[in-house]
């Protein structure tokens, strides 16, 4: 028995290393894209895509906030009005079918597969 | 409680409605849209002039609007297919034939008079004419753009002893030592330094396009790509003097190496072309004018970046015929503006004495009226600052004028050309030789240019017919869905409740019919016709459909991709995900951290998400490429440098998205890391499993295999089930990971030309929506197809609480 306690520890181990070393993998193009908003672009050009930024900058967030032709403000709105308007949509759509579809006589009508 | 809901929901819009007719009614002066490509800085000038306009016309205000040019044609043409297009409209040679030819343009020679001593005769004459059609001025020109303009730098021709170039510059096939500095190829060779390897340290020349050498090597010689420009009958890809021209380039890239090629530049030099030069690391840049605004800003006097340099002309072919291709620009005023007037005295301000003015001092455009081109203010003298006098030969943009040969202005001629760009990305490389690449193009195009010629005589769509069929269809659905269930006798409770259910059904069958099944059935009879949204449609029978499977090499091209990319990235997909849910069902501390980190990239937009994996799988200094190389680049991580370098047949780094053979295996992989949403699925379903089997497994003594063959597997099938459904679906109509890394193009050589991207190419880049409704027909009945093949599975797919 002490046995398998021993193998089981070693299986939560290997989990563990899998876990932690798959995590980073995953994670990696965020920090990518972290790590080119803090550069310029001259940085970016001429040091390697895993370097840190040696000159951190934050030109890029300004640009995009301040930027006379980019209306960030006005971007977020829009993405802001279909999410919203989406999300209520569907709610209010899905649970109304939901109901209908369970409650009312429909149920015996629909397949049971789904 | 209905009714309060019915208001509620009906109150915001008609608040909208009301506050956007009180807008209208404030304000009484005339707002004029104004749309344009340019960039920031340019664009800060624009709205400068933009006020200064104001001001001189009291009563007119002016909305700026900038749309990237990659998608500016589409964007405009939608505008104007759903009635809110701009006032004011810049376009260019190449593309306002597609507007004008359908109606969507104002010819302008009848609103001169609205402007005072107006003289179209002070315009260069080539941009005017190029703006025409069938006699009428349709854009008011505002810069011309020749692109045989050579950059060079002044210290790599003194190091080479090598006397600056004098416009005598003749190019032939084969370097002509005899002529010495007369001879461009001769330059070529003498200007570039290579290694002892032979790998190039310094090249002689880059292009902003490879368009800048190639059209002068094919103009130059009196060859042009179709013979009416304005309505072209025959295309002339196999012209010995274009093949030959080809071959020469095709040459220079992939042997001498004079000059990086398009995928050189992109992955092994790792720059744009103007970057190399103001490096240094090219002497000489072949681009318009409008690119020397970018390099005096890095190539300033007093940083250590600085040299002297100039322009040059492209050569003149040997007997001395000299031509090269240009660009150019106006404004257009379109057909459904309210304010003609206004708008044209817009566009004559803007591409007219002010504009071209402000444009020319800050050196964006050459203005398109010559006595301005000559003027101070565009050509630098003793006065102009030391940072924008360079290049002090400005001069010389003048003098190519009466040279350029604009590209074809046909409508239907950017669609053509498609074909052959699409092969000459494999000729630049090597792949294939000149010859057959442009004889595979001609015979697409040409075959193509007679369709669009019988096309135009094609009858006009009956829409009475095609609303009779429509509503045939949708009666024999609902009579499909109804009529079995009316056999049955409802009792008056069963009735009554059916009622109540339709109600709670009502706004999703509202919302069904509205934006799913209307649109289908629309898409249905518009594959049949051929419409272009602003035309009327033309029925076309069952030509969309002959066409996709007899004419269209690119349909099986790209529905043979995308099935790769599905029976790659599905199973292997699916197989990742149960293999993280089943890692992540581990109870250890912190799971849900893990949980987060993996399932983090399912939530990532993918448009987002794709410009983070081009520097991920670049070849240079990619994320991929410098863990299997190494940051020396000579590491071979678990030997997969070499077998990568045994499936691209080069020794050098994996060049992941650009090699015909990696770029859609480098799609499969990207799709694993967004596996997130199948995992979590999974993960969902490997909870649901009670315990109590795992249990009576282990009391039986099976082994961790046997308890996920016997308990998990079997339990988990209904998840599997669907996410391969979803998964098989969603893969068949993958479009954005393609769209933006392959930046629309689905190259190298429509390598990763997937289905969807085929689909976006005939619906707005040449806007036939006919044939690309047919085309989501084919999409669907395929996945309906895969869909139904599926669902044979279903009888293995074990459901709790179902007898079996």
């Amino acid at each position: 028995l002490r046995r398998a306690v021993w193998f089981d520890r070693l299986l939560k181990l290997l989990a563990l290393a899998l876990l932690v070393s798959g995590a980073a993998l995953f994670v990696v193009p965020f920090y990518t894209a972290l790590n080119l908003s803090l550069k310029s672009e001259a940085e970016i050009k001429t040091t390697s895509t895993w370097a840190l930024p040696e000159q951190p900058t934050v030109q890029n967030y300004q640009e995009l906030l301040s930027s006379p032709n980019v209306s960030f403000l006005g971007f977020f709105w829009n993405t802001a009005i279909i999410s919203v308007l989406a999300t209520l949509g569907v709610l209010l759509s899905s649970s109304l079918v939901a109901y209908a579809l369970r409650v009312c006589g429909f149920a015996a009508e629909t397949s049971s597969s789904w | 409680v209905k009714g309060r809901l019915i208001r509620q929901s009906l109150a915001p819009p008609a608040l909208a409605a009301a506050l956007l007719t009180l807008s209208a009614f404030a304000s009484a002066e005339i707002t004029l849209r104004f749309t344009c490509w340019d960039g920031d800085e340019a664009q800060a000038i624009l709205r400068h002039e933009a006020r200064a306009f104001e001001r001189a016309h009291p009563g007119v205000k002016v909305q700026v609007e900038a749309v990237f040019y990659n998608d500016y044609f589409t964007k405009l043409l939608a505008q104007y297919a759903a009635g809110v297009a701009p006032d004011v409209a810049m376009l260019d040679p190449g593309n306002f034939q597609k507007f004008a030819t359908r109606g969507a343009l104002t010819p302008l020679n009848d609103l001169f008079r609205y402007v005072p001593g107006f003289d179209i005769g002070e315009y260069y004459e080539p941009i005017v004419e190029a703006h025409s059609w069938q006699g009428k001025l349709y854009v008011l020109p505002r810069d011309i753009a020749p692109m045989g303009l050579v950059y060079y730098n002044k210290k790599a021709f003194d190091e080479a002893g090598i006397p600056y170039p004098d416009g005598s510059w003749t190019w032939d096939f084969q370097v002509r030592p005899e002529l010495r500095e007369k001879d461009f190829l001769w330059v070529l060779q003498k200007l570039t330094k290579k290694d002892s390897r032979g790998k190039p340290i310094r090249y002689a020349l880059t292009t902003w396009d490879p368009m800048g050498v190639i059209d002068v090597f094919v103009y130059s010689q009196g060859a042009r790509y179709v013979d009416d420009p304005e309505s072209p009958t025959r295309i002339q890809f196999t012209d010995p003097r274009i093949v030959r021209a080809h071959e020469l380039l095709a040459h220079i890239y992939t042997k001498e190496k004079w000059i990086p090629s398009p995928s050189d530049l992109g992955s092994i030099v790792q720059s744009t072309a103007d970057q190399l030069f103001s490096s240094q690391r090219s002497a000489m840049y072949v681009c318009g004018i409008w690119d020397a605004v970018k390099i005096n800003r890095i190539v300033k006097p007093g940083t250590r970046h600085y040299f002297e340099w100039d322009i040059a002309m492209m050569p003149a072919f040997r007997d001395g015929t000299r031509a090269g291709p240009t660009g150019g620009s106006g404004y257009a005023v379109m057909s459904s503006t309210k304010h003609p007037k206004e708008a044209f005295q817009l566009a004559a301000w803007m591409a007219g004495k002010p504009g071209m003015l402000a444009m020319a001092r800050a050196g964006f455009a050459q203005p398109a009226i010559r006595s301005l081109a000559l003027s101070r203010e565009w050509l630098p003298d003793a006065n102009t600052p030391p940072e924008s006098r360079n290049p002090q030969n400005r001069i010389i943009t003048d003098k190519w004028v009466p040279f350029v040969v604009f590209a074809p202005n046909a409508s239907s001629y950017p669609e053509l050309y498609q074909f052959l760009q699409a092969k000459r990305d494999s000729i630049w490389n090597g792949q294939l030789t000149a010859k057959d690449g442009l004889a595979q193009a001609q015979e697409l195009a040409q075959n193509r240019l007679n369709d669009i010629r019988k096309e135009e005589r094609l009858p006009k769509l009956n829409w009475l017919g095609a609303g009779l069929f429509m509503l045939g269809l949708v009666a024999a659905l609902v009579a499909w869905i109804y009529l079995p269930e009316r056999r049955r006798k409802l009792l008056p409770k069963e009735r009554y409740e059916n009622r109540i259910g339709y109600l709670f059904l009502s706004p999703w069958i509202l919302g069904m019919v509205l934006f799913t099944l209307g649109p289908m059935l629309i898409c249905l009879v518009m594959s049949f016709t051929d419409w272009d949204t602003i035309q009327d449609a033309r029925w076309r029978g069952l030509g969309n459909y002959s066409e996709a499977f007899g004419k269209d090499p690119r349909f099986w091209k790209s529905l043979l991709v995308t099935g790769a990319y599905t029976l790659f990235s599905v199973p292997l997909g699916i197989v990742i995900a149960l293999a993280l849910a089943l890692l992540l069902n581990v109870k250890v501390r912190g799971i849900a951290l893990f949980r987060t980190c993996f399932y983090l990239p399912a939530l990532a937009s993918t448009v987002a998400a794709s410009l983070v994996m081009r520097k991920v799988f670049q070849q240079d200094g990619g994320l991929l490429n410098s863990a299997i190389y190494g940051p020396s680049g000579e590491g071979n991580l678990l030997g997969m440098g070499t077998m990568l370098s045994g499936v691209t047949g080069s020794p050098d780094m994996a060049n992941w998205l650009g090699h015909e053979s990696l770029a859609l295996p480098s799609f499969v992989l990207m799709s694993f890391w967004a596996v997130g949403a199948s995992m979590v699925i999974l993960l969902a379903g490997l909870q649901g499993i009670p315990n109590v089997y795992y249990e009576a497994a282990l009391l039986d003594g099976a082994g961790p295999w046997q308890r996920f063959k016997a308990v998990t597997f079997p339990l988990l099938t209904p998840a599997l089930f669907f996410v391969l459904i979803t998964s098989v679906i969603g893969s068949f109509q993958v479009f954005t990971q393609v769209f933006v890394i392959t930046l629309g193009g689905g190259g190298p050589n429509d390598s990763t030309r997937v289905f969807m991207l085929h689909l976006y190419d005939n619906a707005f880049k040449n806007l036939r929506m006919g044939y690309a409704s047919a085309l989501a027909w084919v999409l669907f009945v395929v996945i309906l197809v895969f869909t139904l093949l599926q669902f044979q599975l279903n009888k293995k797919v074990y459901y709790e609480g179902e007898a079996n």
